[in-house]
């Protein structure tokens, strides 16, 4: 009895570690002194099983083949605890020529300095190119920090999962640390990283909005209000403010973001004075135009102007007039990466750059379609003076020798309560402000390797390449025939 | 060790003087050389016509063009290969009734299924070895990277020794070479196709089956991936095999 202890308490330990592997991934100090307490202790009863199996093997069968069982589900069983111990502890060398294995050093950086868990979420399609790619990419940050854990889900099997977090949309990425949990969309390093830095920053991120022109009511939860959206910024771990310049004097310096959503009334000098050294110190603004008039002077000062009249856009959601112009394609910018959702815009007029004697870059992302006339008399109809185009709706401006940021679009009621959860709108809404609070300036990963090395073969070298199939293969039956020839005649 | 190299020996003597290993080597060059050729003159034809659009997207050379396309091909002409080179190892000795003799020889049985284990081997690693030609040739037209080259093979070698050991442990099961042969192509398939996971009954199975796969330490190692959880994995692999196989001759003796 006394010599099965260390083989039960081993079985035991065992079976602990390799439940504490799967339970708590990144406790694998823990994990692996289990499975090295238990691996010893099993060797010791396996060595001592063998010398009671040589004595015993002359008796009956029956207990040989029992104790044979035992021998081999208790081999098996140490090599899973050998493997166990490796998985915590083990090296990696990425050779590969587009160092595919490899992250960039801004998310080392990341990943490296990262001191308390975090659990990542990918949730995509198993089959897809994206999944795997996922994978190898998550299996990268964690072998920098063991803190960081990783689960890869199949959308279509785990709905309830999928529901807890707000995924509706494969290639999803939630990331989780403590009480705080971010999503995002996109299987690239850049978005796992900036992911990441939110999740483990220690500071919430504040996000202004400007209050007291008549915008749209911040908490209100009427179909004017923006109460769904700054939950949904809560919710992915901003803190959001109402702002009001008059009164604190202008943006507070901890301002991160500085949502201006539709003002319904002119800025005074004073305010427009305010907004002006917020830009100056590095702020970031994401403009939204519910009127031409309201901000034309502050948008003058970065160069851009709100049309005269709305933009309508025969291509619209069913059931709608031309006035809700439907955009589905984007140009590429840093606000809409990996996005491909429809966005609708109720109202919109055209935001355009008109001076670049300013200095800054100009993105647009997002345009009305080429059928789209810009609405003089209110009729819905077109009128031959009616000026045609595609006009934009959506762009970026960014300065690159100054910190100012601004995502500028050409309405307001596309973030409202009746119209943010159409399609697309709270995605993109989202993503602009993420950009701006940092996740695309906070962290630019550089791009992995992308080695070209030519090959051009000539004719005569693809002659001589035509005999390796045949060739080859033809020496080695020639050579296996007189080798079996010279063996027969002997 | 001596004992194990007298089997190496023979075993190895016997795999020389037969048809099997010519045949193998011979089958497997022929479907090899043609995918070689047939990349090497897509990959020339594709660089032409990139000269028109510009530099692809993402990485274009050789060696993760031709080079990982031609080993994923190994890994798989092996798998339907491997059990070939091992399914007279044990099987073929039982069926002569030979295999009494080196039951009651004083070789330890141990050193009779290592013997036997890296004979095979051998061969394997030969073959393997034989292919070099490809990346030499690629690299007088072109240039490759030989650390990815290099890791690849080691991959091609390790996930060789695991396949083998369950030739042989399909050897030590049966008297019949072709059942050998049917059950470890069987026990291979299974272990190999696991890797992908999809279609499984569950999220948990999925992620499980890609633990237990062949498939996937494999693919990393010709991916450029030096891991060592894979090179544990395919040691592993072997070495439950070889023990199986072990305890497989003991119990006959019964």
């Amino acid at each position: 009895m006394i010599n099965k202890i260390p083989g039960i308490i081993g079985l035991l330990l065992g079976v602990s570690a390799i439940v504490v592997a799967s339970v708590y991934p990144a406790k694998t100090l823990e994990t692996t002194l289990i499975a090295v307490a238990a691996s010893v202790l099993l060797i010791w009863f396996l060595i001592s099983r063998v010398e009671a199996f040589k004595t015993f093997s002359a008796r009956r069968t029956a207990y040989l083949r029992l104790n044979t069982l035992l021998m081999i589900v208790f081999f098996i069983f140490i090599v899973i605890l050998l493997n166990l111990i490796i998985r915590q502890y083990y090296l990696r060398y990425d050779y590969s020529s587009e160092k595919k294995y490899s992250l960039a050093p801004q998310s080392e950086v990341v990943a490296k300095n990262i001191d308390h868990d975090v659990q990542v979420m990918f949730f995509g399609t198993e089959s897809a190119r994206e999944f795997k790619r996922m994978f190898n990419m998550l299996e990268s940050y964690r072998y920098l920090n063991k803190k960081i854990v990783y689960d890869m889900y199949d959308l279509d099997r785990v709905p309830l999962i999928a529901n807890k977090y707000g995924v509706n949309d494969y290639n999803t990425v939630v990331v989780r640390s403590g009480d705080k949990t971010v999503t995002a969309k996109g299987v690239d390093e850049e978005t796992l990283t900036n992911l990441l830095i939110r999740v483990t920053r220690k500071k919430s991120l504040k996000i202004g909005y400007l209050e007291g022109h008549n915008e749209h009511p911040l908490r209100d939860e009427s179909r004017n209000g923006y109460s769904v959206i700054a939950r949904k910024m809560e919710d992915i771990g901003y803190r959001v403010e109402p702002v009001s310049l008059l009164s604190s004097g202008g943006v507070p310096w901890d301002t991160d973001v500085l949502i201006i959503a539709g003002p319904g009334a002119m800025m005074t000098d004073e305010e427009n004075r305010m907004l002006s050294d917020y830009r100056n110190r590095g702020g970031k603004f994401l403009i939204l135009i519910n009127s031409p008039d309201q901000l034309r002077h502050f948008l003058a000062s970065l160069g851009l102007e709100v049309s005269r009249y709305p933009v309508y856009d025969p291509v619209n959601v069913a059931g709608t007039d031309p006035s809700v112009p439907l955009v589905t394609r984007y140009y590429a910018s840093p606000v809409t990466r990996n996005f491909g959702l429809s966005t609708v815009y109720p109202g919109a007029y055209e935001v355009n750059l008109v001076s670049r004697d300013v200095g800054y870059k100009y993105e647009i992302f997002a345009r009305s379609s080429r059928e789209s006339w810009f609405e003089m008399n209110g009729d819905g109809i077109r009128q031959k003076e009616e000026e045609d185009g595609r006009q934009v709706i959506g762009a970026v401006l960014s300065h690159k020798d100054e910190l100012m940021k601004v995502v500028v679009f050409g309405d307001s009621d596309f973030a409202s309560n009746a119209y943010v959860s159409v399609s697309g709108n709270k995605s993109l809404f989202l993503n602009a402000v993420n950009w701006l609070a940092g996740e695309g300036a906070f962290t630019e990963v550089s791009p992995g390797k992308k080695d070209f090395i030519p090959m051009f073969i000539t004719d005569e070298q693809s002659k001589l390449l035509r005999f390796i199939p045949l060739g080859i293969p033809l020496i080695i039956v020639i050579a296996g025939t007189l080798v079996w020839y010279r063996r027969r005649a002997l | 060790m001596l004992p194990i190299f007298y089997v190496f020996r023979k075993e190895l003597r016997q795999f020389i003087y037969s048809p099997v290993a010519y045949i193998v080597a011979g089958v497997f060059h022929a479907i090899l050389g043609y995918f070689f050729y047939n990349s090497l003159i897509s990959y020339a034809r594709r660089v032409v016509e990139m000269s028109g659009t510009g530099i692809p997207d993402s990485a274009f050379t050789p060696t993760i063009v031709v080079l990982h396309g031609l080993f994923n091909s190994m890994g798989t002409v092996f798998l339907l290969l491997t059990p070939l080179i091992t399914m007279r190892l044990v099987a073929e000795e039982k069926r002569a009734r030979t295999m009494e003799m080196l039951m009651t020889s004083p070789l330890p049985m141990y050193s009779i299924l290592m013997g036997k284990y890296l004979a095979a081997l051998f061969v394997y690693s030969v073959i393997i070895l034989s292919t070099l030609y490809m990346p030499i040739a690629i690299d007088v037209l072109s240039a490759v990277n030989w650390t990815h080259v290099a890791v690849a093979y080691l991959g091609l070698f390790l996930m060789g020794a695991a396949m083998i050991s369950v030739g042989l442990f399909a050897s030590t099961v049966t008297e019949k070479q072709v059942v050998a042969a049917v059950l470890s192509i069987g026990i291979l398939v299974i272990f190999w196709f696991v890797g992908g996971g999809i279609g499984a009954a569950s999220q948990r199975a999925t992620d499980f089956m890609r633990e237990v796969s062949l498939y996937m330490p494999f693919y990393h190692m010709i991916s450029g991936l030096l891991d060592l959880r894979d090179i544990v994995f395919l040691i592993s692999y072997s070495v439950v095999m070889l023990f199986l196989s072990h305890r497989v001759m003991e119990a006959s003796r019964w």
